[in-house]
């Protein structure tokens, strides 16, 4: 190869690196290459990108589906997160349970509460997580169960809810 | 009640305020889930041609074709946005060994939007990854199957021999069309521009077999892709938007050295270096898209004079050169167009004249559902050798083809 063959290159390759130099501007993935450009346009009879996902993995799950978990991953870390107060007695990561134990709030001792949280889908959606709270009181004879703000259960769905779509903003910002 | 709101409201509280700390101690942690999916895809065509040309004395007028390829794919990604895995695709060897299957990708790959894409392995180079028309063999309707005929996988040597030429009409440099095991590096795109270069060390695939620095078989007075080493390959690209029209543009460079020759009619042959440049431009607006791609390879790849082959080399000093301009229009599964490739090559230097190729390509594709279309098309195609007719026709092609 002579020097003037790659004397050549210079203008691409001068191009190319100042694209690379041009640190903190906002970037995106890089282009889709040839094949995968025909596979979008093509399609796939059996749906989005297609192909079979052996070993159940799932390949449209992408941060919503790692590996070990079951369930949608964002409502998962933010059922962990919001319920982190709390003692846990089960983390089910697979059927997407979570039941913690009984917790009596400091400022009020004489009352305890119980949650069961269950994440019912791969997708997050608003409906995708449900909670359940137990209250009992202390009375003379003991710890009794008593009446449930209805609010209550819906209040922590939010908080969930919300704390998932934080996470889900996170892990898409850090990505670009 | 009093107790209980205020029970509930603390519990609630708690909630809130306990989700951001333990989501920052996870972060901290530094977890590497590595989820990761092991995918089965592939596709297959079946395709039924009829060829109606000048040379079809000895040859039938129809064949058939099958193609099928399967792609495995591993991928994983981190907790840091780093996408990672490889993918293995095998295909059909062409030249009636349908039986048997090669790779004709196999690489690894690393991919994020802060630092771009790395593949290392066998896969096209930059230039061919990022430049080809809307499709490579079916450039008037966006197929990527054949609708033109299939020249180059389907009736190779039958209706006219140079391969070269056949690659300029797609406006691509005949250098570019190697799929080597090389190593490749894509910059994210940023307002709509990225870059993209390879290297490889020759032609071959996986384990080199072949280290000379010389060719040992007779060769020609013009060398292809397997009498190239050390190709380096470097592509700009810009994809954008204005006013609605989708814009798409590029630039691309080969550079290669040329391996000598060794033995054959002719020893110790010298042949130019390689510098093969491609451009090209695009614009879809309202389902319409209308393109052109030029390829310049110069006199890239021909033989040089040299004093112990006597005056009888190189009477020919023209450049190699194509293009192809096409327009497409896509309206729900249907998707018809229209292309012209040009492509002309020295041929032998030793002989005066050119070989051209021109082909005029109507098709088009109707998509019964996502993954699942029928093809079709005509081509008008005119080949000359050294400068005399080689072959003239027309060739129609029907077929199918399965995504999954």
């Amino acid at each position: 190869m002579t020097r003037s063959s790659l004397r050549r290159l210079w203008l691409p390759v001068t191009a190319g690196l100042l694209l690379v130099g041009c640190a903190g501007l906002q970037t995106t993935e890089p282009p889709l290459g040839r094949d995968a450009q025909d596979a979008r346009r093509i399609g796939s009879i059996l749906g989005d990108e297609g192909g079979f996902n052996l070993f159940g993995g799932s390949r449209r799950r992408g941060d919503d589906q790692p590996a070990g978990i079951a369930v949608n991953t964002y409502l998962w870390r933010a059922s962990i997160d919001t319920l982190a107060f709390m003692p846990l007695v089960s983390a089910d990561p697979f059927g997407g349970v979570i039941l913690t134990d009984w917790h009596s709030p400091p400022d009020s001792p004489s009352e305890r509460f119980r949650i069961s949280v269950f994440i019912l889908d791969r997708q997050l959606r608003a409906d995708g997580v449900r909670v359940s709270v137990f209250r009992q009181i202390r009375d003379a004879a003991g710890w009794s169960d008593a009446q449930v703000n209805q609010r209550t259960a819906s209040d922590i769905e939010t908080a969930i809810l919300t704390r998932a779509r934080q996470l889900r903003l996170d892990s898409t910002a850090q990505r670009n | 009640m009093k107790k209980l709101l205020l029970g509930s409201t603390m519990l609630v509280a708690a909630a809130l305020s306990a989700a951001p700390a333990y989501a920052q101690a996870q972060r901290n942690a530094a977890t590497s889930a590595a989820p990761f999916s092991v995918n089965l895809r592939g596709y297959s065509t079946f395709a039924f041609q009829i060829a109606n040309h000048d040379r079809d004395a000895d040859l039938r007028s129809h064949d058939m074709l099958d193609d099928t390829r399967l792609t495995v794919n591993v991928e994983a990604r981190s907790d840091n946005g780093l996408t990672y895995g490889f993918m293995h695709r095998l295909r059909l060897v062409p030249a009636g060994s349908r039986s048997d299957f090669q790779n004709d990708r196999n690489f690894l790959y690393l991919r994020s939007a802060s630092f771009g894409e790395v593949i290392l392995g066998t896969h096209p180079n930059a230039v061919d990854n990022s430049m080809a028309p809307p499709t490579l063999y079916g450039p008037a309707t966006g197929l990527g199957v054949y609708a033109d005929g299939g020249f180059a996988e389907f009736a190779a040597g039958s209706l006219y021999a140079q391969a070269g030429t056949a690659r300029l009409t797609y406006g691509m440099s005949k250098f570019s069309g190697v799929t080597a095991t090389q190593v490749m590096y894509t910059t994210p795109t940023f307002s709509g521009f990225s870059f993209s270069a390879s290297y490889s060390a020759d032609s071959e695939r996986g384990r080199s077999t072949d280290r000379n620095e010389r060719q040992t078989s007779t060769g020609s007075t013009e060398i292809g892709n397997a009498g190239t080493e050390n190709l380096f390959a470097a592509a700009l690209n810009y994809s954008g938007s204005f006013s609605g029209i989708g814009i798409g543009a590029g630039v691309g460079v080969n550079v290669a050295g040329a391996k000598d020759r060794l033995g054959g009619l002719v020893t110790n042959r010298e042949y130019e270096n390689v510098v093969g440049w491609t451009f090209r431009l695009s614009a879809t607006y309202a389902g319409f898209t209308l393109y052109g791609n030029y390829a310049y390879d110069g006199d890239s790849g021909y033989a040089k004079r040299l004093a112990s082959e006597g005056a009888a080399v190189r009477v020919d000093n023209d450049s190699a050169y194509g293009y192809n301009i096409g327009l497409g229009y896509v309206t729900g599964p249907i998707a018809v167009g229209v292309s012209y490739g040009y492509g002309k090559t020295e041929g032998d230097v030793l002989i005066g004249g050119d070989d051209t190729l021109s082909v005029l390509n109507v098709g088009g594709h109707y998509t019964l559902v996502p993954g699942l279309m029928l093809f079709g098309g005509v081509e008008f195609f005119s080949a000359k050798n050294e400068g005399a007719k080689q072959n003239d026709g027309t060739v129609i092609t029907l077929g199918t083809h399965l995504r999954f």
